[in-house]
């Protein structure tokens, strides 16, 4: 009974035995401890002699008591007669939606035409008013018209032939 | 494995290792007065004392183990050996710490008896009076189950055994043969 592997049996056993509460006991601690890391707020009690969270709840209102109406007084409830099962009436015919019409086509936009090349504006030619020459031989009497008196002249005393005109003289900046 | 597990797995891991050694302080009490122990011969009281420090000694590895790959903790390599440099409550950590090194001598001393001798096996057991109230105070200091009254519950027993034990112990009717 007493011999020494009846004693190393017994050391085992206790051994194993404490291993075993061991392996339990981590288990429930860390399932306690889990339970209060995961644990919402809102579901912790309150303590029971804290005087601020007792003094913080607001009272209960007052429970009003309904009259229960007695089964007597009521009314009888008018019982509605069952309609009468009507004619039976066919639904609607089916109507097909109408065909499907295709859009129409898409029209291309028109296509864009250049605007057309500026022709400038034709130049204008002043033509010198014609000099009228007398005839040779004529001559008006009591005319008194020389021919210096129908010539125009310049500012410099030149005889011109006309106006020194420019036509405008376009040039296109581009566009 | 979620972060809350982790969390929740290596506390679980670090309170059981805690009930360890106080076993393991209370058998090593009984183991040193000779006596057995209910159904425990004296060689068995102190092969479960061997069993029960080792297997205090893995859990204080799994602890370790898993609140390093816990985000939330932010262990690093350096706490395990250092004490005090930790980021949350380095005084509580440092103090788990401490106790780890001391936990490490304390096993390793005792794996070497045969090669050290008896005598520093013995001096460096001694240390082990102090291995575990820095144990009770690193879970109830860094724990977060402190204000729990199941916790509060079972860091009372755990008190309550090495109490009982260190009484036996300093009674002068320790030892088997102390009247002889």
């Amino acid at each position: 009974m007493d011999s020494p592997r009846s004693g190393f049996r017994r050391a085992a056993v206790a051994s194993w035995a404490l291993a075993g509460i061991g392996v339990a006991g981590v288990a429930g601690v860390s399932a306690l401890t889990y339970a209060d890391t995961v644990k919402p707020a809102g579901a912790q009690a309150p303590a029971a002699g804290d005087p601020s969270t007792l003094e913080s709840i607001p009272p209960a209102p007052p429970v009003v008591a309904l009259p229960v109406p007695v089964a007597a007084d009521l009314p009888a409830p008018a019982v509605a007669p069952l309609p009468v099962a009507a004619a039976y009436t066919p639904p609607p015919a089916y109507t097909p939606p109408p065909a499907y019409a295709p859009a129409p086509a898409d029209t291309p936009p028109p296509a864009y035409a250049p605007a057309p090349a500026y022709t400038p504006p034709p130049a204008v030619v002043q033509q010198s008013v014609p000099v009228w020459a007398p005839a040779a031989g004529s001559q008006s009497s009591g005319g008194g018209s020389s021919s210096s008196s129908t010539k125009r002249r310049g500012s410099t005393g030149s005889v011109s032939g006309g106006n020194k005109f420019t036509p405008p003289h376009t040039t296109s900046k581009g566009s | 494995m979620s972060s809350e597990a982790l969390w929740a797995l290596g506390r679980g891991n670090g309170i059981v290792a805690l009930g360890f050694m106080t076993l393991s302080v209370a058998l090593g009490i009984a183991t040193r007065s000779g006596r057995p122990l209910f159904a425990l011969p004296r060689f068995g009281v102190a092969d479960v004392h061997r069993f029960v420090a080792l297997a205090a000694t893995l859990l204080v590895a799994l602890h370790m183990g898993l609140l390093f790959m816990d985000p939330y903790a932010k262990l690093r390599f350096i706490d395990f050996v250092v004490p005090f440099l930790g980021a949350y409550r380095p005084l509580w950590q440092g103090l788990g710490t401490v106790g780890f090194d001391l936990l490490a001598v304390v096993i390793l001393t005792s794996l070497l008896r045969q090669r050290l001798g008896l005598r520093i096996f013995r001096a460096v057991h001694w240390t082990t009076y102090l291995l575990w109230p820095i144990a009770l105070a690193h879970a109830l200091g860094n724990g977060t189950d402190t204000g729990r009254i199941w916790f509060l519950g079972f860091a009372g027993a755990c008190a309550l055994v090495v109490g009982v034990a260190l009484v036996l112990r300093l009674r002068s009717n320790f030892t088997e043969y102390a009247d002889a």
